[in-house]
C-alpha cells in the first residue's frame, strides 16, 4: 500500500526508482507463490500422522490426522479427541463420516481430485491480483522450523492468510484465516506432528466396528460438469467461475446444481436445489467455522452460498443468482 | 477502498488527498463508494433525515436490480416482477426501523438489503452475531461443505484438516 504511493507521486526522475520497485515487487512475489504450491503439493503426497488444535470463534478443539499416499492414491483419516467420538476416513473418492454417538456411518462419493488440480496456474494469477503475498518471519512449530506466508487480501471481500509451512517439505504446520478488524476468524495449528516414516496404511482405517450401525448412503451418487442453466450476475470483484456441474443424489428427482467461483485462494460454492418439502432448513445466515453459509428460498428452488468468505461476499452472490436457461 | 475512509476521515496529507480527490472524479466506482461511505457514516450518526431520501433511494435501488428469472414447476417462465413493490414496501419499514433506533444495530441481512457490500465493510458495524447451523439443518449444509472443500484451493492448502469444520461437535459457538 505504502509503496504504491510512491508510484503515483509524478516526476520523471522517479520513473526510474518505480520500474525498479515494480520489478522488485514481482521477484518477492513468486517466491511465496511457489511456497503455496509446495504447500498444496505437500498436502497431497506427504505421509504425515499428528495431532492439532482447531480454533473458531471461543471455541478451542483437538483432532488427530493421519494421511497416507502411494501408487494407489489419497487415504485420509480425521478423527475428534474432544468430545463425542467422530471420525472422517477418505480413500481416494469415497468419503466416509463416522458418528459415533449416534452410531451411523454416512457415505459419500467424490468428484475424482486429479481432475481438478490443487492450484491451477490461472489460479495462482488471480490469487496475486487479490491479495498482496510476502514471506514472513521463521518461527517454531510443533518442534518443526516453518516459514511464515502473509496473504493480505486487497479489500473486504475476502480473508486475510497467514500461513507456516515446514521448510524442508512444504506441509503446512499452522494456518489462520483473519478477518478486516484482525480477528482471528480460525486457525488449526499442529501440535505434534511425525512427517514421512511410521506411517502407514493402516493408520488411516477406521477406529469402530461398525456391525450394527446405520448406514446412510446419502450424498450425490454421481456429477457431471457442465452448464446448469444457473448464473451469478454480480459476483464481487475478483472472484471467477471455476467449476460448474449438476450433482444427482439417489432418489431425488432433480440434480443440485453447483457452481464454484474463486479468488485463487477464497473458493465460494453455490448450490441451487428444488425447494425441499419434506426436510428442513434453516433460512439465512449460519456458520461453521470459517465457513460462512447463507441459504435463501426462491419461489421454487432453494439457494445455498457457502464458502471460507466473509459474509458479505457469501451474501452478494446468493442475492444475485440467477436463472439464464439453458 | 482504505484510502477512501482514511480521505474522509482526514487522516491524509493534502497533497495525497488532492491526488485521491482527482481518482474519485474520474472512477465513477469509487465516486460511488464515495457516496456510500458518506451515507452510511451518516446513517450511524443518525444524520440520514436531513440529508437523502432512503427509502426513494432503496426503492429505486430495488427497482434497478436485475429481476430474478427461475423456472418454476409448471409455469416455467413466470416473471417474479409482482415481488419488487413489496420488497420495497418492506426495505421501507426496515429503513424507517433503523432510523428511528440508530443506535441499535441492523442485522446483517437488512444491512444488504440497503446498501451495497463494499459499504457495509467499510463501515464495519458490529453486526449481531451469526447464527451456528443448527443440528436439523447440518446434514444437508455437511454435505455441501464437503463438496464444497474438493475445489477450494483453501482446502487444498489445509489437506484433511478441512473435514475438521464438518467434525466440530460444538455448534453453539456465538460469535465470530
Amino acid at each position: 500500500m505504502r509503496r504504491a504511493h510512491v508510484v503515483l507521486v509524478p516526476g520523471l526522475v522517479l520513473l526510474q526508482f518505480c520500474a525498479g520497485v515494480v520489478l522488485a515487487e514481482s521477484l518477492e512475489q513468486s517466491d511465496p507463490l511457489a511456497w503455496l504450491e509446495r504447500i498444496a503439493r505437500a498436502a497431497r503426497q506427504l505421509n504425515y500422522s499428528g495431532t492439532f488444535v482447531y480454533q473458531h470463534g471461543d471455541q478451542v478443539e483437538t483432532s488427530r490426522i493421519t494421511h497416507y499416499f502411494d501408487r494407489t492414491g489419497e487415504y485420509e483419516k480425521l478423527e475428534t479427541l474432544d468430545g463425542p467420538k467422530r471420525e472422517i476416513i477418505r480413500n481416494n473418492n469415497e468419503i466416509l463420516t463416522y458418528d459415533g454417538e449416534h452410531r451411523v456411518v454416512k457415505r459419500e462419493k467424490r468428484t475424482p481430485r486429479r481432475n481438478f488440480p490443487a492450484l491451477l496456474p490461472d489460479q495462482l494469477a488471480s490469487l496475486t491480483e487479490n491479495y498482496n503475498l510476502r514471506k514472513g518471519e521463521h518461527e517454531r512449530i510443533a518442534g518443526y522450523d516453518a516459514q511464515a506466508l502473509i496473504l493480505q487480501p486487497r479489500d473486504g471481500f475476502r480473508y486475510g492468510h497467514k500461513l507456516w509451512a515446514e521448510v524442508t517439505t512444504g506441509l503446512l504446520l499452522k494456518a489462520r484465516m483473519i478477518d478486516e478488524n484482525d480477528h482471528v476468524v480460525e486457525q488449526f495449528v499442529f501440535t505434534q506432528l511425525i512427517i514421512g516414516s511410521g506411517v502407514t496404511r493402516d493408520s488411516t482405517r477406521p477406529s469402530f466396528a461398525t456391525g450394527d450401525w446405520r448406514r446412510e448412503p446419502a450424498g450425490p451418487d454421481s456429477s457431471e460438469p457442465g452448464d446448469t442453466g444457473w448464473t451469478v450476475k454480480s459476483q464481487p470483484v475478483g472472484f471467477k467461475k471455476v467449476m460448474e456441474m449438476k450433482r444427482f443424489k439417489t432418489g431425488a428427482q432433480s440434480p443440485v446444481a453447483h457452481l464454484v467461483y474463486s479468488d485463487g485462494l477464497a473458493a465460494v460454492s453455490v448450490f441451487i436445489e428444488p425447494l425441499p418439502t419434506k426436510r428442513k432448513f434453516q433460512e439465512g445466515l449460519t456458520h461453521q467455522g470459517a465457513v460462512n453459509i447463507y441459504t435463501r428460498p426462491l419461489p421454487d428452488q432453494l439457494v445455498t452460498v457457502l464458502g471460507e468468505a466473509p459474509a458479505v461476499t457469501v451474501m452478494q452472490m446468493a442475492n444475485s443468482v440467477s436463472f439464464k436457461g439453458q | 477502498m482504505e484510502k477512501i475512509s482514511e480521505l474522509m476521515d482526514g487522516e491524509l496529507a493534502s497533497d495525497q488527498c488532492s491526488m485521491h480527490i482527482r481518482r474519485l472524479s474520474k472512477d465513477p466506482q469509487l465516486a460511488r463508494r464515495w457516496d456510500h461511505y458518506h451515507l452510511i457514516r451518516d446513517v450511524l450518526r443518525a444524520e440520514a433525515g436531513t440529508r437523502v431520501d432512503l427509502v426513494a433511494a432503496v426503492s429505486a435501488r430495488l427497482q434497478a436490480e436485475p429481476t430474478i428469472l427461475a423456472p418454476r414447476r409448471g409455469l416455467q417462465t413466470l416473471i417474479a416482477r409482482v415481488a419488487l413493490p413489496a420488497a420495497a414496501a418492506v426495505a421501507g419499514v426496515v429503513v424507517g426501523g433503523w432510523l428511528s433506533a440508530p443506535s441499535s444495530q441492523p442485522g446483517r441481512a437488512d444491512l444488504a438489503k440497503l446498501t451495497s457490500p463494499a459499504a457495509i465493510t467499510a463501515a464495519a458495524p458490529k453486526v449481531a452475531a451469526v447464527v451456528p447451523v443448527a443440528a436439523q439443518a447440518n446434514g444437508q449444509v455437511t454435505e455441501y461443505i464437503l463438496a464444497h472443500q474438493e475445489f477450494s484451493p483453501t482446502s487444498a492448502m489445509h489437506g484433511a484438516a478441512s473435514y475438521v469444520r464438518t467434525l466440530s461437535f460444538k455448534d453453539a459457538d456465538s460469535t465470530q
